[in-house]
């Protein structure tokens, strides 16, 4: 994981070539020493482009999980602890969001606000919260009946103390391993929106455009979109790896 | 100082149909007295702190009536914030299961520390010193370090001590405690008790205590109340109770308790509590009870007084 999130991140200093130079006079050249992956139908270097392309891939990811897990753990543990009417809203707003096939309601969230980074990020946090609201509402459920919930309420504490200090630390492993996963389904949601042309605006080097680029010259240069592509599967596989070792941990159960 | 109950009936809704669960209870407790209330699962001794301390939510309350004077106000009338400075400050409570009741990721200092500035809040240094000063009166050893344990570190009576250490953080003057002992072995719950009863004494604190075990009341109450199937059916001091036990219910379950030089056989109580949707038209322990008459079963006996200590719910003792 480190392996991508570390390059990535540091993009601008260990980059071999600018990602956006256009060199005409080298368009589509195979990988070489020079060049280790290639170059692309601008002639820029993809491994610089793939370079600068997660960071965008990671900002979309990390801002997306960050928003999104805040405003549904916050509503998640609302619904959950309070319960009653307000209880019904939320989880109705919930289950309301969740009839839209996921990608689609992203799709008319960005052809509605028009396509740029950040509402790329809007885009996909509309929807992201709600399986976290899902999540930490049942949990919450679950726990808000033990007694210790019982034993701060006896001693006066609010309920804001006891839904912050008293549940949520018991609820949040859950929560991180849906995190991990919800990353890997981030980055291809965003690859997707770019992959559409409704990411980050063309030209910028983003994992989604690189192979949507690619596809045009698919049979002459396939080293274009194969990079871009392989970057996308050995992520979103890397994820969900960390998601599962997550989970093994966090759960003693599955421990054998 | 003081807690009267006047008339709490308490019902709580099963599916569709309403339930009561408890029916006119009625007793008071003065400051530094102990009370004791007895009785089976499901009898409403739980429900009654709970009741006091005003816990029960929304389904599945669905209406409480009568009076729970606390210091003459009525707690029922409060509102959420004013009944969350008296719950801890004033009243404090401690449950039977201190496995369960000590939040499992926090130290159990810091829950302390929760409970400390909840109501007086002071500076991170007077806390840390209240909070070692607390666990070494409830009796925990080298106290520095415990406070740093987490709850699964401790065993079951060092949790309760914590919980009692809990409670009696911001000084309460009316300790609530349900069943404190009952899932502690017999010679932990020996010393839990007689740590509870110093505490008391000590705070000069009431003490509401509630169990299934008479023995273990008698050993702490000055006055017991006895309750079957969501109401009082004896009340009396604890001499009184022990020595001339009134209602069919109560002899009963004295029987039923081991006594030194045990030679014969448990006398166990036949049949169970009714549940509190199909209750009799009369007598709630009809079904069970050893001297029931005729008209026991068509009419609810009232409370009848047996001297100034002693009050009871039977037919039997109608012409005293």
């Amino acid at each position: 994981m480190m392996l991508f999130v570390l390059p990535a991140s540091l993009a601008p200093w260990i980059a071999p070539y600018d990602p956006e130079t256009i060199s005409l006079s080298e368009q589509l050249k195979p990988p070489s020493w020079e060049h280790p992956l290639g170059q692309d139908q601008n002639g820029s270097d993809i491994l610089s482009r793939l370079l600068y392309g997660g960071r965008i891939s990671m900002y979309v990811g990390f801002w997306v999980i960050g928003i999104s897990g805040t405003i549904g753990v916050l509503i998640g543990l609302i619904s959950g602890y309070y319960g009653g009417w307000l209880d019904t809203v939320l989880m109705r707003v919930v289950d309301i969001l969740l009839a839209f096939p996921g990608l689609l309601l992203a799709i008319a969230l960005v052809a509605v606000l028009g396509p740029n980074l950040n509402n790329v990020v809007i885009a996909l946090t509309a929807q992201g919260w709600v399986s976290y609201a899902r999540l930490v509402r049942g949990q919450v459920l679950s726990v808000r009946e033990q007694e210790f919930v019982l034993a701060a309420c006896t001693s006066g504490i609010s309920d804001n103390r006891i839904m912050f200090r008293h549940i949520l630390p018991n609820i949040i492993q859950p929560v991180i391993v849906q995190a991990t996963f919800n990353l890997a389904g981030t980055i291809i949601a965003e690859s997707s929106l770019s992959f559409l042309g409704l990411g980050v605006p063309s030209g910028t080097p983003s994992w989604g455009v690189m192979l949507s680029e690619g596809k045009d010259v698919l049979f002459e240069a396939p080293f274009v979109s194969i990079f871009p592509g392989l970057s996308i599967m050995v992520m979103v596989l890397l994820c969900n790896i960390l998601g599962d070792a997550l989970r093994d941990y966090f759960d003693p159960k599955i421990d054998s | 100082m003081s807690l009267h109950l006047e008339n709490l009936d308490l019902y709580l809704s099963s599916g569709k149909l309403p339930i009561q669960v408890l029916d006119k209870i009625s007793f008071s407790l003065e400051d530094g007295q102990t009370l004791g209330i007895v009785g089976e699962s499901g009898c409403g001794k739980s429900m009654t702190a709970l009741a006091i301390m005003q816990l029960i939510t929304s389904p599945p309350l669905l209406k409480m009536e009568g009076k729970v004077l606390w210091n003459n106000v009525n707690l029922l009338d409060l509102t959420k914030r004013e009944m969350r400075k008296i719950r801890s400050k004033e009243i404090a409570m401690i449950f039977q299961e201190p496995m369960t009741a000590l939040n499992p990721v926090m130290r159990v200092g810091d829950q302390i520390r929760e409970v400390l500035r909840e109501h007086n809040p002071g500076n991170r240094k007077s806390e840390n010193k209240k909070i070692i000063d607390l666990l070494d009166k409830v009796g925990i050893p080298s106290p520095e370090q415990r406070a740093q344990n987490y709850p699964h570190q401790l065993s079951g009576g060092m949790r309760q001590r914590i919980m009692i250490a809990m409670a009696l953080a911001c000084g309460p003057r009316l300790l609530i405690a349900d069943e404190p002992s009952t899932a502690l072995d017999v010679t932990i719950q020996a010393q839990i008790l007689e740590q509870l009863r110093e505490l008391c004494r000590e705070f000069k604190m009431g003490l509401l205590f509630i169990s299934h075990d008479l023995d273990v009341v008698g050993y702490l109450a000055d006055r017991i109340l006895v309750m079957y199937a969501g109401e009082i059916v004896e009340w009396a001091s604890t001499k009184e109770l022990f020595a001339s036990p009134a209602h069919p219910y109560t002899r009963a379950l004295q029987r039923s308790r081991p006594k030194k030089n045990q030679k014969n056989k448990l006398t166990p109580i036949a049949g169970n509590v009714p549940p509190l949707d199909q209750l009799p038209q009369g007598c709630r322990f009809y079904d069970r009870c050893e001297l029931r008459e005729d008209q026991c079963a068509m009419q609810r006996p009232p409370v009848f007084k047996i001297n100034e200590h002693h009050q009871v719910r039977c037919f039997l003792f109608a012409e005293t």
